[in-house]
């Protein structure tokens, strides 16, 4: 479990992140997300251990990420949006790094390279980004840590690429791994995430799951709008409208709706949830 | 999965990995360097030979200049090219991450850049340096032969020192080159991990800088403290009929650093390189991306 209290984070006196307090259950794949610079890349790195907290402490199993022990490492992987290209072939790679996580299993790397459509024979510094990233996501998974920290995972690939990493994601994550996936393309990754973690700056709007969300918030997909949305958009065929669930009736969730209405009704979206937690 | 301090199993397999990547990074470069000794040699005879008509060796001052320019070339630069990119988030963050203790990492990459690359280049160049000798007769003596045998004969032409002749020789045996060639390195390998950018010239400005502040600060001190008695023992030892005994009981502490510089030199060095040591851990330690 990942324990995050009271986290603060600044570079220099720009504070990025300020109180920031959660909990991160097992076997979950969560979607970060949240506006440009509020710190989602800088709380993936702070719990990978690549940075050290300023103030407020994290805890994953009882260690602290920045002591970087052999035993946390073990445990976690670390996936960032920018991947360096190595002049080594992907194959080789994975093996020669794959060797330090206990769990590694070459089969499996060899699998989702061939699900994703990569050449594992291929030199990496000779490979396009889309296939580049496509080798660090099956090394990732194929490592089969507890912990996956997946920074905009799917930038750089192609549609069909897209939907193979969906794939891969719901076919080679175990029940029992933690996934922490940020990303600005929630609408690609929707049926893969839940619980949904919205940061925004210095603050946490939403940490709930989808079930959480639905019993609390409403999607509505008519073409009726009505005054009392907490936002609405028009979209082919009709509109979508976020509200307050007020009759308990279940609805499909639209995650750039959700975004969009937490950011305009912070500080309601916060109440309604705290208020469930509490 | 074992200690968080030092697996040995776990240490072979993170040096093996840290090696072959060293290969791959620096194995052209370092090639191309410890070859010198027979590529120069050949491109030097074969230029006179198409211009003269004559086979002429390079002499062992050149020789000797080449090594150690190269020799230096490589100390320097390959801390950067190896572990520079540890600064550098866009570069991965692959060695933070990799699930091997702080400790395996930091002695892995000491011994790399510090004792297999230096030593490793000095005992190929060492070697195909004797082995163009050994064919090439006009070549002359090897720079082994030169560096291990030759005794410094410079010492006999200052009468200053001739108490303490043999002391001021002892710490010009190549032997105790060793220390230094270590603190060289582990001089540009912190100044891998400290600069982000330019980082074999930042250190080399660095070390400029602080060696003129340290020469600025410590040249008056010295001057005004000791000069008096430096110069008195200058005049004593510069006095064929002055004994041992009467210097050295006139100025014990710094009879006993000149008796033993060889002694000296080895402490300071080895304090220097445990505090480099330190440095180095440390910058690991609190290296984040």
């Amino acid at each position: 479990m990942i324990k995050i209290r009271d986290l603060r984070f600044s570079y220099g006196n720009n504070v990025v992140l300020k109180d920031i307090s959660m909990e991160l259950q097992e076997g979950r794949i969560y979607g970060l997300l949240g506006e440009n610079g509020v710190g989602k890349t800088t709380l993936l790195t702070l719990l990978a251990g690549l940075k050290e907290p300023g103030a407020g402490s994290i805890e994953i199993d009882g260690q602290k990420p920045f002591d970087r022990t052999p035993s946390f490492l073990s445990q976690i992987y670390y996936l960032p949006d920018e991947v360096p290209a190595i002049r080594m072939k992907a194959i080789d790679f994975a093996m020669d790094r794959g060797q330090f996580w206990v769990n590694f299993d070459p089969d499996k790397f060899k699998e989702i390279a061939g699900v994703l459509e990569t050449d594992t024979s291929m030199r990496m510094d000779q490979m396009s980004y889309g296939q580049l990233r496509k080798t660090y996501i099956s090394f990732a998974l194929a490592c089969n840590t507890r912990y996956l920290f997946m920074d905009e995972p799917t930038n750089g690939l192609d549609i069909p690429s897209k939907s193979q990493f969906r794939k891969a994601m719901s076919k080679y994550t175990s029940d029992e791994s933690t996934l922490l996936i940020s990303t600005h393309q929630a609408r690609e990754l929707e049926a893969i995430i839940d619980p949904i973690i919205i940061l925004d700056r210095k603050d946490v709007l939403l940490n709930a799951t989808l079930s959480e969300i639905t019993k609390k918030i409403y999607f509505d997909y008519s073409t009726a709008t009505s005054p009392e949305a907490l936002y609405s958009e028009l979209i082919p065929g009709g509109c979508i409208q976020v509200l307050v669930n007020k009759s308990g009736e279940e609805s499909k969730v639209n995650l750039e709706a959700l975004f969009n209405a937490v950011h305009r009704h912070k500080e309601l979206i916060k109440k309604m949830f705290n208020d469930e937690i509490a | 999965m074992g200690s968080n301090v030092l697996n040995m199993n776990r240490f072979r397999r993170y040096f093996r990995s840290d090696l072959r990547a060293a290969v791959s990074n620096y194995g052209i470069t370092f090639l191309v360097f410890s070859t010198l000794a027979v590529t120069t040699y050949l491109l030097h005879g074969l230029f006179f030979l198409t211009t003269s008509g004559e086979w002429y060796a390079m002499s062992s001052s050149l020789r000797i200049a080449l090594f150690v320019i190269s020799g230096l070339t490589v100390l320097i630069s390959s801390p950067a090219k190896l572990y520079g990119h540890l600064t550098d988030r866009r570069e991965g963050s692959a060695f933070l991450m990799v699930p091997v203790s702080r400790l395996e990492k930091f002695v892995s990459m000491v011994l790399i850049s510090c004792i297999i690359i230096p030593f490793s280049f000095g005992l190929i160049y060492l070697t195909l340096d004797s082995l163009v000798c050994l064919i090439g007769p006009a070549c002359g003596d090897s720079l082994f032969q030169i560096i291990f045998k030759s005794s410094p004969s410079f010492i006999n032409t200052i009468p200053d020192l001739h108490i303490y002749k043999e002391s001021f020789r002892s710490i010009l045996t190549p032997w105790l080159y060793f220390d230094d060639i270590i603190q060289i390195a582990l001089l540009f390998l912190l100044g891998a991990l400290i600069f982000k950018k330019s980082k074999t010239g930042k250190t080399l400005g660095s070390l400029i800088i602080i060696s003129i502040s340290l020469n600025l600060l410590f040249t008056p001190i010295m001057s005004l403290a000791m000069f008096d008695k430096f110069r008195m023992m200058a005049e004593m030892m510069s006095d064929a009929n002055i004994t041992l005994e009467a210097i050295e009981q006139m100025f014990p502490f710094f009879s006993w650093i000149l008796r033993n510089l060889a002694i000296v030199d080895t402490l300071s060095d080895t304090l220097v390189n445990g505090l480099l040591l330190f440095f180095v851990w440390l910058r690991l330690k609190k290296l984040k991306h």
